[in-house]
């Protein structure tokens, strides 16, 4: 045993879930997530109909250029301090931290599935709503900036803190990586790549926007990804386990 | 972060502007496609100012292109007769062309001339821009032009009444939704009843996780004989519940029909009086750096009356000769370049041919995307010209063709 | 890709944070008040989104649900989750509740999405735009695996039902939108003319994917013969994304990435 406190370390209380911070982070996202719908109905049949009007440029693309930039910065700073500060001794945490940092990791699944149902429920089907009543005229409408440059950026932002906590901070997942884990993030990131396709192939040989056409196609594949959620969950109880075992319990293995 | 907070409130609020509206992107597509998939003309709205519950007809005709694109499916196979309206503001309670209505989808054949109708009910207050619209099977909207139609009163005041085959009256904004929410509910209250069973075993994750793992092969001994009961009950009311839903359901609407689709077949007009003017194009340039379009152009005037150029129309855009024919912009946003045509060559004699130059010029081109034409990958146009005699009769030709840029 | 389990043999086992029983059980607590609503959460999103990019438009509009099309498309693409985290749910926890609460995550999604963009975004009546129930078919196929404890067993019956009774669950909500209605001259039912009506300006009325084949008089059993074809297909794909499920459920650990 390398850490000194390894020997009290089971004297101490086991830690509690920050269910305070969670909380706190989910209602500011709501409000972030429910002041731009808010701002998207308002603005979407009135100023977001052309793309070639002034107004357009002034009330959508100013907010896409203005977003775009905010989201890299913010992936740049959210990462770059979970990697700055990441713990280099890892293998040698106390169980009741690394019990903590489960918590911590779950909260962040937690976020995690809100923006998935946010992104991929409500801001997915209201791209579905719009391009449908109204007549397609760039690949920037009110909806596709809402939904591909606002909710599946902050997806892939949420998605990819979660993955680095995780290999920076729990001694599971160091110096190895969670292939469930690796697909879950990986899923959203492969929407942008995906959107490309969808743009090309409406402009190429699908004019009709109707939703479940084979265009669209390559973002369910991509949406499957989700389904690597079980061998994650797996991953994740079976530690749990040994942490939360008691004296003549029995560890669990993983398959 | 507070800043930006406070800057995306200000700007939601600056957003919030309740009445303008704007057309429909029609910008966006080539302009090649737009100049050579459908001549609109003659678009005319009823009023362009009413109430809730008022109605509005738009008008018109159109003649697809005979020089539509090959590379694009043609009017021909499948085509719907559509409005552009930024969503339900307004219902549409007739739409026709030719006199036949246009419910279902049907064929329309180039170099024909159709006339139509749409009648509109208005829903929602707002201030629309409304166009026909022309739905292409495997191409996609063509847009006619628009006008902006204002539309007063309250939306809480639309009805929308009709009497079925089966003698009831119903208001289409709300019928059927008390079933709707009275089964769904239903629904959801005994999909919750076996999910909340299981929640009472909370915590259920990690025990079960466990206890399964340490059973092995004998897992299923985890799974309680009232499991089996509640499973077996809840079976048995939801398959009693959809039988019974079923049969509830034939009683209630004894009389009911398939879905219905399919292709109806339009009636032809006669409009040979209005086509005895030929034209064939014996040059097209389009001069960059002037934004002038200049036609060169062989006229035969078949009809008993001198004729003269009025009014070249290129993807809904009106390059209008004033000494002809005074067309004037109907609101801001109406495609007309008064003044923005000149003819040289003169009036074409009753019976006679005569060769004319024909330049049209407005910065309207420019704004309405047209001289993107060089980036087309066939380089050919497409335009509609009007011929008025003195006694306002209007003969109008289609023409088109390979167009040159000229760049200096 | 290598797998290395054998890597995490060597890792040292993890010493436990608790020492009482009450502890271990508040541990047991936390990860079910953070995991259920995960769970909730994540069907919601990823159902909502599989859901409307394979059936989509079939189930958004009254006006297109119909005997041929919409009965075949739509138990086959709702299953795909019922399957898959059937296998996770019931393999490694013995709960039988994944497609009941799938579909009941969906079903709230689904009401919450038709309200705010259908009805309040785009402007449609809620009745035109209010989504299909589908929460009893999850029930059968729940209760079926719970009774049977066989996959096979839920695949051959539970999948065939879940398929074959999804008209008849939903007749009550359509029966009314199918009353005939003459309008200029042409019949039409209520569907079609609210679909008619009000306006759908990128949907014109070809796009509609409705009552296509040639089978039409064959005895004029179209629905029923649409639902036995459903309910074969559904066994089969029952059996197919079970075991994608079973895949998806391996804890496999890489060395790298990158």
């Amino acid at each position: 045993m390398k850490n000194a406190n390894a020997v009290t370390a089971n004297a101490e209380l086991p830690p509690a879930v920050p269910w305070g911070r969670i909380g706190a982070f989910l209602v500011a996202l709501l409000a972030l997530f429910g002041a731009y719908r808010y701002y998207q109905h308002v603005t979407s049949f009135t100023v977001g109909l052309d793309y070639f009007e002034p107004e357009f440029q002034i009330y959508w693309m100013n907010l896409l250029y203005a977003q775009l930039a905010i989201e890299a910065v913010v992936f740049c700073a959210v990462i770059g301090y979970l990697w700055m500060t990441r713990d280099r001794n890892v293998m040698s945490i106390t169980p009741q931290e690394e019990l903590r940092r489960h918590y911590v990791l779950l909260g962040f699944v937690v976020v995690f599935a809100v923006i998935a149902y946010l992104a991929a429920s409500l801001y997915t089907e209201a791209d579905a709503a719009w391009h449908q009543v109204t007549v397609r005229d760039t690949d920037f409408t009110p909806t596709h900036i809402a939904l591909f440059y606002f909710g599946i950026p902050a997806f892939i932002i949420i998605g990819s803190a979660a993955f680095v906590y995780a290999h920076t901070r729990l001694p599971q997942f160091h110096e190895r990586v969670s292939m469930p884990m690796a697909l879950l993030v990986a899923g959203p990131i492969m929407i942008m790549p995906n959107l490309g396709f969808n743009e090309w192939g409406h402009t190429f040989f699908y004019a009709e926007e109707l939703f479940a056409a084979p265009v669209h196609w390559g973002f369910v594949l991509l949406g499957w990804s989700a389904f690597a959620a079980g061998g994650f969950l797996i991953q994740i109880i079976t530690r749990l386990i040994s942490l939360s075992k008691l004296e003549g319990d029995t560890d669990v293995a993983e398959a | 972060m507070k800043k930006y907070l406070v800057a995306f409130i200000l700007l939601i609020q600056a957003a919030a502007i309740p009445d303008l509206a704007f057309a429909h992107g029609e910008r966006a597509q080539q302009a090649g496609l737009r100049m050579r998939t459908v001549h609109w003309f003659d678009t005319a709205v009823s009023t362009t100012k009413l109430n809730v519950n008022d109605t509005v007809v738009v008008s018109g005709s159109f003649v697809p292109s005979v020089n539509w694109p090959e590379h694009m499916a043609g009017p021909d196979g499948t085509a719907f007769l559509n409005i552009g309206v930024p969503g339900p503001t307004f219902v549409r309670v007739d739409s026709r062309v030719n006199g036949m209505p246009m419910i279902r989808s049907t064929r329309f054949y180039k170099g024909q001339t159709y006339q139509y109708s749409i009648t509109l009910k208005a829903r929602t207050p707002g201030r629309y821009h409304v166009h026909p619209v022309l739905s292409v099977k495997d191409t996609g909207p063509v847009i006619g032009p628009g006008f902006w139609v204002e539309v007063g009163g309250s939306q809480a005041d639309f009805q929308n009444t009709v009497k079925t085959m089966t003698g009831e009256t119903i208001d289409l904004e709300t019928y059927g939704m008390g079933n709707i929410a009275f089964w769904s509910l239903l629904w959801f209250a005994v999909g919750l009843v076996w999910f909340i069973y299981w929640l009472t075993k909370c915590p259920i994750i990690i025990p079960r996780y466990r206890r399964v793992a340490e059973l092995g092969d004998k897992a299923d001994d985890i799974i309680t004989p009232t499991d089996k009961k509640v499973a077996a009950t809840l079976l048995a009311v939801t398959l009693s519940l959809i039988g019974f839903g079923y049969f509830w359901a034939q009683d209630e609407y004894p009389i009911t029909t398939p879905l219905q689709t399919g292709i109806v077949h339009l009636p032809e007009i006669d409009v040979s009086a209005d086509r005895e003017v030929d034209v064939t194009v014996a040059d097209a340039r389009y001069r960059i750096p002037g934004r002038s379009f200049e036609l060169t152009l062989d006229v035969n005037n078949r009809s008993g009356k001198d004729v003269k150029l009025g009014n070249l129309t290129v993807a809904n855009v009106r390059f209008v000769d004033p000494s002809v024919i005074d067309i004037k912009p109907a609101d801001s946003h109406d495609l007309v370049a008064s003044g923005g045509l000149r003819v040289e060559g003169g009036p074409i004699k009753a019976g006679e041919s005569a060769r004319i130059k024909v330049f049209a010029e407005d910065a309207l081109w420019e704004t309405y995307r047209l001289t993107s034409l060089i980036y087309d990958p066939d380089s050919r146009f497409g335009a509609m010209l009007y011929f008025y005699a003195d006694d306002g009769a209007r003969d109008y030709v289609e023409v088109g063709g390979s167009m040159l840029p000229v760049f200096m | 890709m290598t797998d290395t389990n054998e890597a995490a043999e060597a890792r040292p086992k993890a010493r436990s944070a608790v020492t009482t029983r009450e502890q271990q059980w508040q541990v047991y607590k936390n990860i079910d008040l953070m995991a259920i609503p995960l769970i909730v959460l994540l069907f919601a999103g990823i159902f909502s989104f599989h859901f409307a990019l394979t059936v989509g438009d079939w189930d958004y509009w009254v006006d297109w649900r119909d005997r041929r099309w919409w009965p075949l498309v739509t138990p086959l693409s709702l299953l795909v989750l019922p399957a898959v985290f059937g296998y996770l749910l019931w393999t490694k926890l013995r709960l039988p509740l994944a497609a009941s609460v799938a579909l009941l995550s969906f079903a709230l999604a689904a009401w919450v999405s038709r309200v705010m963009n259908f009805e309040i975004f785009a402007g449609f009546p809620l009745n035109m735009v209010s989504p299909s129930t589908f929460i009893g078919l999850g029930l059968i196929l729940d209760c079926t695996l719970m009774l049977t404890r066989s996959f096979f067993v839920t695949g051959l019956f539970g999948a065939f039902f879940f398929a074959v009774l999804i008209y008849p669950i939903n007749w009550p909500l359509m029966a009314p939108f199918r009353v005939p209605v003459e309008y200029n001259g042409t019949l039409v039912t209520v569907a079609d003319l609210m679909g008619y009506e009000y306006v759908r300006t990128a949907i014109p009325e070809y796009v509609r994917i409705i009552e296509q084949s040639t089978l039409r008089t064959f005895g004029e059993a179209v629905t029923p013969l649409t639902a036995v074809f459903a309910g074969f297909l559904a066994i089969l794909m029952y059996y197919f994304w079970t075991w994608v499920g079973a895949l998806a459920s391996r804890a496999v650990w890489i060395k790298r990435i990158f």
